[in-house]
C-alpha cells in the first residue's frame, strides 16, 4: 500500500466511519486532537478501524504512542507496519 | 502537573499559592475518588449521586481553610447566579470564587476530553472591564479573560450545578497526624474500586441482556480516560514522601513508570472493549480479563510501595517529635 492510499485510508474512515465534523482541515500536519478536534476516545475508533477493517496490526502500547499525534506520523506508523509483511513477501 | 481532578485542582490553588504549603499530601483522596455507574450501566465521574464532601471536609481539616457551598440547589438558577455575582463583587484578593459551569460551552477552550456536557469547576474574578471576567482553571492550567455573557451561559447549562467560596487568608500547615489520617483514610489496599467496576460493567454486557447490549460498552467506558488519570495522585503522594525521607530520585521515577503502566493499562482495557463492541468476538472476553487482572495486581503493587515510604515517613516525624521534646 503506498503512502497515498493510506493518508486516503485514514481521511475515509474519519469522513465515513467517525463522521468527523473537522473533515476541512484534513492534511497531512494536521494534528488528530489539537486541529481535527478528536479525543481520545475518537482516536481509538480510528486505530479500531485500521486494526479491524484495513488489517493492520496495533500492538497495545502503540495506542498511546507519539506516532498518533497527526495524520502524517500516523501515516509514518502504518507504513513501517507494512514492512515486515513486505520483506517476508520478497523472501 | 496534568488534569486530575477539578475541585480538588481548585481549591488546592490557594495552598499552591501559599508559599511553605504542601497541596500533594491532599491528592491522597484523589487516586480512589468517586465515580458511578449508571442505572444504563455507563461509568461516570459526574453524576446526582456524587457530592464533593468527602473533599470538602478533608480540606478543611489538613489546611483549616473553610470551604462554604454558596450554590444552592434547591434556588433556581438565576437565584444562584445572583448570589455569584455578589460574591465577585465583594471578593477580596485572598478569597476564591468557585463555580460549576459545561467547558463544552466554551469551544474556545481547548477541551482534550470533548465531552459535552463537560461539567468542570472554574475560579472567577473580575476585571477591569465589565464585559469580561478573569477565570482560572487550575486543573487544565490555563487561565485567561473571556466574555462574561459566555461563561454566564456555561453556567447557566442544566448539566453544571455547583459553586464553592473560600478565605485562605487564614490557612494552617497539615499537622503529621492529619496527614497520616488522611492517609489511612483513603489507601484502600483490599480493592480497586474503580478498575472493579470496569469490570462488572464488561460482565453486564457480555451477560447477554437486552438492556446491556455488547454494542453498548463504547459508550459506558467513554468517561474512562477522565478516571484514569487520577491514579497520577499517587505520583503526588510518593513525591511528597520520597522528598521529606531524602530517597534517591531513581526510586521515584521507578514508581512514576509504574503510575503510567497503569493510567495507560486502562487505555488498552478501553481499546479491547470497543472491539468487542465493534467486532462482538467474545474471545476478547479472556484478553480483557487478563488486563484487568494486571492492572489490579501493578495498582496493588503501587499501593503497597506507597505504603512503604508512609510508614517509613510515619516513623521519621515520630523520631523529629521526639528530638524535639529532648532538645
Amino acid at each position: 500500500m503506498t503512502r497515498q492510499e493510506i493518508l486516503q485510508i485514514i481521511h475515509d474512515i474519519l469522513r465515513d466511519q467517525l463522521e468527523l465534523p473537522s473533515m476541512k482541515a484534513f492534511h497531512e500536519d494536521a494534528r488528530l486532537n489539537e486541529d481535527l478536534y478528536m479525543d481520545s476516545i475518537m482516536i481509538l475508533q480510528l486505530i479500531l478501524h485500521l486494526e479491524v477493517d484495513m488489517g493492520f496490526e496495533i500492538p497495545d502500547e502503540m495506542l498511546v504512542s507519539k506516532d498518533f499525534r497527526t495524520v502524517g506520523s500516523l501515516a509514518d506508523f502504518l507504513e513501517r507496519q507494512q514492512e515486515p509483511a513486505a520483506a517476508e513477501g520478497s523472501k | 502537573m496534568i488534569k486530575v481532578h477539578c475541585f480538588v485542582s481548585c481549591v488546592c490553588e490557594a495552598v499552591k499559592k501559599t508559599e511553605g504549603a504542601d497541596h500533594r499530601p491532599y491528592y491522597f483522596g484523589v487516586w480512589d475518588a468517586d465515580f458511578d455507574v449508571l442505572e444504563n450501566g455507563v461509568l461516570t465521574y459526574h453524576s446526582k449521586r456524587i457530592d464533593h464532601n468527602f473533599f470538602h471536609q478533608w480540606y478543611e481539616m489538613l489546611y483549616g481553610i473553610k470551604l462554604h457551598k454558596w450554590y444552592d440547589e434547591k434556588q433556581s438558577k438565576q437565584e444562584n447566579i445572583k448570589e455569584m455575582l455578589s460574591l465577585l463583587e465583594n471578593k477580596k484578593p485572598h478569597q476564591y470564587v468557585m463555580v460549576m459551569l459545561d467547558l463544552s460551552k466554551l469551544p474556545e477552550r481547548e477541551n482534550k476530553f470533548h465531552q459535552s456536557p463537560f461539567p468542570h469547576y472554574v475560579m472567577l474574578e473580575k476585571t477591569e472591564n465589565e464585559e469580561e471576567w478573569f477565570m482560572y482553571d487550575p486543573d487544565f492550567r490555563w487561565e485567561g479573560v473571556l466574555s462574561k455573557e459566555r461563561i454566564l451561559a456555561a453556567i447557566e447549562d442544566p448539566s453544571a450545578e455547583g459553586g464553592y467560596f473560600f478565605d485562605a487568608s487564614d490557612i494552617i500547615m497539615p499537622t503529621a497526624e492529619t496527614v497520616e489520617a488522611y492517609f489511612n483514610t483513603c489507601i484502600k489496599h483490599d480493592c480497586n474500586p474503580m478498575t472493579d467496576a470496569v469490570a462488572k460493567i464488561i460482565e453486564l454486557h457480555a451477560a447477554g441482556e437486552e438492556k446491556f447490549p455488547l454494542s453498548g460498552l463504547t459508550l459506558a467506558l467513554r468517561e474512562l480516560p477522565v478516571l484514569a488519570i487520577r491514579k497520577y495522585a499517587y505520583e503526588h503522594a510518593f513525591a511528597f514522601f520520597w522528598e521529606s525521607l531524602g530517597y534517591d530520585e531513581e526510586g521515584f521515577e521507578a514508581w512514576c513508570d509504574e503510575i503510567e503502566k497503569l493510567v495507560k493499562g486502562y487505555t488498552a482495557i478501553q481499546y479491547r472493549a470497543m472491539k468487542l463492541a465493534m467486532t462482538g468476538n467474545r474471545l476478547l472476553l479472556d484478553e480483557i480479563a487478563e488486563k484487568l487482572e494486571e492492572q489490579n495486581i501493578l495498582e496493588f503493587k503501587i499501593k503497597s510501595g506507597l505504603q512503604e515510604s508512609f510508614e517509613a515517613w510515619s516513623e521519621l516525624q515520630q523520631s523529629q517529635n521526639m528530638k524535639e521534646a529532648i532538645l
